[in-house]
């Protein structure tokens, strides 16, 4: 009897060790399988599909410039309602729209263009209504804005966010690059863009628009 | 004989199991059978007070929804928080409102945790599985370190010498963090990271590592800690060597000392996330889907705002001063 008594309680105290400490922990194949997955993610494969066959034939759809800077000005919260998208609790209204105009000025990270028809091209001369940026390009603008993908598409936050990294980078090289190359004050331009406002605060004008397609009118002949 | 002892013993370890799980239930929770529907709070950590708030006004939210709720404290050790669970599970409890230890380790918790009916609502942690919980309401680490980074490269200037004192390394917040900072940082290639550390999100830690890291590298410009908790200790280890004046330390978070070491002029600037904003939504959704909703957002980030000098005045209490994040 004082043995079983012995053999008993060490099988508790055994039976309560291990409850509390499990020595192995089994996992499903399902989360093996999915953690496999998101090692194999490549953003930049992902990035450079998502950019040709969804991101720029979206922007087809997209409102006018003169429209939404209008709005935005006028109303900040009508706009958001209206031409805005902001993803989660709190972040930033997001805008995607394509204009036409004359550039107006060509500084270090921003190229000035102006909506107006008939504006006068000298340098200084006019105002612009939108500041097309040329630096570098960070954060989550150009990803958000057209809404195609959201954080819940993705198991692994950080494949979310180097979808911004890789997406910057063909901003970057596709479309500032060339946008550099040819602009000057006084020639055309067509152009699409995404522009973010902080939540709750007016925008600061002009607003600064991330190009994503952009055509500037060859320089006429003299 | 020796098979009726067998079978005695493994009732007896059986029941042993039994009783300390309908101990513990009994040690949260207990009342008649009248009593309101429970809701279990899981905190990845409570020696942290940016996650004490977000506890707190998780369980407060909950019990002026009209449920009764408990906190249980995983102490950053996954073993601990499979435990809670458990228990959590075998007491019967309706909902949790989780913040996980681990994005990979903590995933098993949740299935389990769904496979017995019980919601499971993510605060400010991720889990790496977008099929488990109900919900999961993320601060946006990230878009806050890219601004953060920004404002790095605006203080420090293009050129300097700079350590990173990360989180907890299993933590997706860890990555994410130092992803969006580095995104904006190693653009500009005059910018030297000297050492990069893991502190735990700790701050006597980070004083540590701080302090080891000094004696190697006494000539740094900056610091970016991941977290407040380890800005804290990283700013206290440059004040013992003498060198708070000339190396600029950047935290995230928005603790209540690092925003008033902004306002002082001590740290530089801080990325200031909603903890009430997140828990108070969680307890929501939880009483939500008590309610009969079922169709959740499964990943809602929440925007983080860059606190520096300029704007410090209108931050405080873990978030914007008379807002309604606070």
């Amino acid at each position: 009897m004082k043995r079983f008594a012995l053999t008993a309680g060490v099988l508790i105290a055994t039976g309560i060790v291990l409850w509390w400490f499990p020595p192995f922990r089994i996992v499903s194949l399902d989360e093996r399988q999915s953690a496999q997955q998101a090692a194999k993610f490549n953003a930049a494969e992902f990035v450079e599909d998502f950019w040709s066959t969804k991101l720029l034939p979206s922007l087809e759809h997209a409102p006018a410039a003169v429209d939404v800077l209008a709005a935005i000005r006028d109303d900040p919260q009508q706009a958001r309602e209206r031409f805005g998208r902001s993803v989660g609790l709190g972040g930033p209204a997001l805008y995607v729209f394509r204009g036409r105009g004359t550039i107006v000025s060509v500084e270090k990270n921003t190229i000035g263009v102006s909506l107006a028809d008939g504006v006068e091209a000298t340098e200084g001369a006019t105002r612009p209504d939108l500041l097309l940026k040329t630096g570098l390009i960070f954060g989550n603008t150009v990803r958000d804005a057209t809404g195609l993908i959201k954080p819940s598409d993705f198991a692994r936050s950080q494949q979310f966010n180097d979808i911004s990294t890789e997406l910057n980078r063909v901003v970057e090289s596709r479309v500032i690059s060339l946008l550099k190359e040819q602009a000057q004050i006084g020639r055309s331009i067509e152009f699409t863009g995404c522009a973010q406002v902080p939540n709750g605060r007016a925008a600061e004008m002009p607003l600064e628009v991330i190009p994503l397609e952009v055509k500037i009118e060859p320089q006429s002949a003299e | 004989m020796r098979s009726s002892h067998r079978t005695i013993a493994l009732g007896l370890v059986s029941a042993a199991a039994l009783s300390t799980l309908s101990s513990c239930g009994r040690s949260t929770d207990s009342g008649g059978g009248d009593r309101p529907a429970r809701i279990a709070i899981v905190v990845s950590t409570l020696n942290n007070p940016w996650f004490v708030v977000l506890a707190d006004t998780a369980r407060d939210r909950a019990k002026e929804l009209g449920y009764e709720a408990t906190v249980f404290d995983s102490r950053n050790d996954t073993a601990r928080e499979t435990s809670h669970f458990e228990n959590i599970i075998a007491a019967g409890y309706r909902a949790i409102l989780f913040n996980p230890t681990d994005s990979d380790g903590s995933i098993a918790n949740v299935r389990m945790a769904k496979e017995a009916g019980v919601p499971v609502f993510c605060i400010d942690r991720e889990i790496n599985a977008n099929d488990a919980a109900t919900s999961q309401i993320l601060s946006d680490s990230y878009s806050g370190c890219v601004e953060l980074g920004q404002y790095f490269v605006e203080q420090v200037g293009e050129e300097g010498r700079y350590v990173e004192l990360m989180g907890l390394v299993g933590d997706n917040n860890t990555r994410n963090r130092s992803g969006g900072f580095h995104s904006v940082v190693d653009r500009y290639l005059g910018l030297k990271m000297v050492a990069q550390q893991s502190a735990d999100f700790d701050r006597s830690k980070a004083l540590e590592v701080m302090d080891s890291i000094l004696q190697a590298h006494p000539d740094i410009d900056a610091v970016f800690c991941a977290n407040d908790a380890m800005a804290m200790g990283a700013y206290q280890a440059l004040a013992a060597a003498g060198k708070d004046q000339q190396v600029k330390v950047f935290g995230f978070d928005g603790a209540d000392d690092v925003v008033r070491l902004i306002a002082e002029g001590k740290i530089v600037a801080t990325g200031m996330q909603f903890p009430k904003t997140m828990a108070r939504t969680a307890a929501e959704f939880a009483d939500e889907w008590l309610k009969g909703r079922r169709e959740f957002e499964q990943k809602i980030p929440v925007r983080v705002d860059l606190v520096t000098r300029d704007n410090v005045s209108q931050y405080g209490d873990y978030g914007v001063k008379d807002g309604p994040d606070r």
